[in-house]
This record gives C-alpha cells, sequence and structure tokens, in this order.
C-alpha cells in the first residue's frame, strides 16, 4: 500500500520574463495538477486559473513570478508569491480573462491569500 | 549559467525522484511552444537535460530523499541550463558505465558540456544552439541499453 506522503508531489517552479514564462509555467501546473489526479476539466480549470492569474498586468511585469504546486490525491494546490508591488487580496479578486472575466472565485475551490497578504493560495480540488 | 543577476526564465526544483523525470521534460518542452525550435533538435535537448536529470537520481543521494534542480534561459539564440543536486555528485558506482554513456550523450548532442562538481552536490551546465542542425544520431551509437 502507498501512503498519502508518498504520493503527495511538491514542486517549486520560478518563471522570469520571457516568451517561455507562460509555456512552461502551464506546463507545470498541467503535470503537476495530473498527479493529483484531477479530471481533466479540473486541470482546465486549474490552467484558466494561472492563466488569470499571468494575465494581470503586475504579475506581467514581474520579474519573476514563483509558484510551488503541490499534488495530493484529489486536491491540487498553487501558492503563488511573493509578488512584490502585488497586493494578492487585490489580485484575488481582479484576476481576470478577456471574454471570460474573472474566474478563480468560479473555478477554485478555495482561494485565500496567506503569509501576510504576499502569497496567494489556491485550491483546486475534484 | 554564470550571468549573475539575470533572471533565468525557468527555475524548477523537484524530488530527485524517476517520477519527476517526466514532468521535468514535459515543462522544459515549453521552451518550443515558445521559441522557434524544431522538433529533432527539441528531442535533442529534452534528451540531454533528462540524461543529466536522470543522473541525479540514479547516483546523487544514494537513495536517500533530495532534490533536482533545472535553470534555463534563452539568450540570444542559446539556450543554456543547468542541472543541480546538492547530494555527493554524478560519479556512478564502479560496477555501472551508466555515467560515461550519458555524459558522451551530452556532449554530443549539447553546444558545450561542464561538469562541475564541490562537496555541497555538483552542476551539469550545458548550451544549445537552438537552431542547430540535428544529425542522424541515434541511442544505439552511443550503446545503451535501449
Amino acid at each position: 500500500m502507498i501512503d498519502a506522503a508518498e504520493r503527495e508531489l511538491t514542486i517549486q517552479v520560478s518563471a522570469g520574463r520571457g516568451e517561455a514564462r507562460l509555456p512552461v509555467l502551464r506546463r507545470a501546473v498541467a503535470a503537476t495538477s495530473s498527479k493529483a489526479e484531477l479530471p481533466v476539466d479540473r486541470i482546465d480549470d486549474a490552467l484558466l486559473i494561472l492563466e488569470a492569474l499571468l494575465a494581470d498586468e503586475r504579475v506581467a511585469e514581474a520579474d519573476e513570478v514563483h509558484l510551488i504546486l503541490t499534488a495530493r490525491p484529489g486536491s491540487f494546490e498553487l501558492l503563488m508569491g511573493p509578488l512584490p508591488g502585488v497586493e494578492a487580496e487585490r489580485l484575488l479578486l481582479q484576476a481576470q480573462l478577456p471574454l471570460v472575466g474573472p474566474v478563480i472565485d468560479r473555478l477554485a475551490t478555495s482561494a485565500t491569500t496567506v503569509d501576510g497578504g504576499s502569497h496567494l493560495l489556491i485550491v483546486v480540488g475534484v | 549559467m554564470s550571468h549573475a543577476g539575470v533572471v533565468p526564465e525557468l527555475r524548477i526544483t523537484l524530488p530527485a525522484s524517476r517520477g519527476s523525470l517526466a514532468l521535468l521534460r514535459h515543462v522544459l518542452r515549453g521552451f518550443r511552444d515558445a521559441y522557434d525550435v524544431s522538433s529533432p533538435t527539441m528531442d535533442d535537448i529534452v534528451l540531454a537535460v533528462s540524461e543529466a536529470a536522470a543522473n541525479v537520481v540514479l547516483h546523487a543521494y544514494s537513495g536517500r530523499p533530495g532534490t533536482l534542480t533545472l535553470v534555463a534561459r534563452v539568450d540570444d539564440g542559446v539556450l543554456h541550463t543547468l542541472v543541480r543536486d546538492h547530494g555527493c555528485g554524478i560519479q556512478p558506482p564502479a560496477d555501472t558505465p551508466v555515467l560515461g554513456h550519458g555524459l558522451a550523450l551530452m556532449e554530443h548532442v549539447a553546444a558545450s558540456v561542464q561538469v562541475l562538481g564541490s562537496p555541497a552536490g555538483t552542476d551539469v551546465v550545458m548550451s544549445f544552439q537552438l537552431s542547430a542542425e540535428h544529425g542522424s544520431t541515434t541511442l544505439s551509437d552511443f550503446g545503451t541499453a535501449s
């Protein structure tokens, strides 16, 4: 039998400015959330949340975006931060995609600020 | 990757386990989504980086838990990569020739390869021309099992 700790995966991924930021982070989120045994539509939801966060102009201008991604059976966590000059609470409320609108509130199982508001913790569950 | 102060386009740290290798390869292929890189060239890059990462998984920690870090950055048409461990280095056990084959493979497909060892761990630094012509070399040229 494999215990829960062995089925948990945590990776740290950071992306600087450049053409590769979105594709490498999308791939990191897709691969890690798939380890969480999420259904395909929830993996898509996790990717939409990531894209909404990266679309925020203050995040887009950040020199580096830091994520810690954790996969547990049935649950995927995205911890984003620190984001110098970006209020996590405001990002949480305002992050949206063109033609789609605000997505985090609609798609995340939970979304909170942590570490005194310097980080966002978003959970996508089954 | 000695450009102090330059923020890399990718820095990813994962558990040094076999299960991480596919994830690492998948993320690295994001550079093909971003830059004009041919499939054969990207395959070569992924092969060499994966080989360096596999050496970390197999040799760096002697079965203990540890981490594997990949740092990557594109500069003027060249992809610079660094694969880092914090273990005992990449020397394989005396009875396995795996590292020799792996290093030969990396040297064949990369424009440059440096292995920098220290008591704190090992860095494998490679660079790749993104517009590189692809040769017809196959894995069998290196005498690997596959």
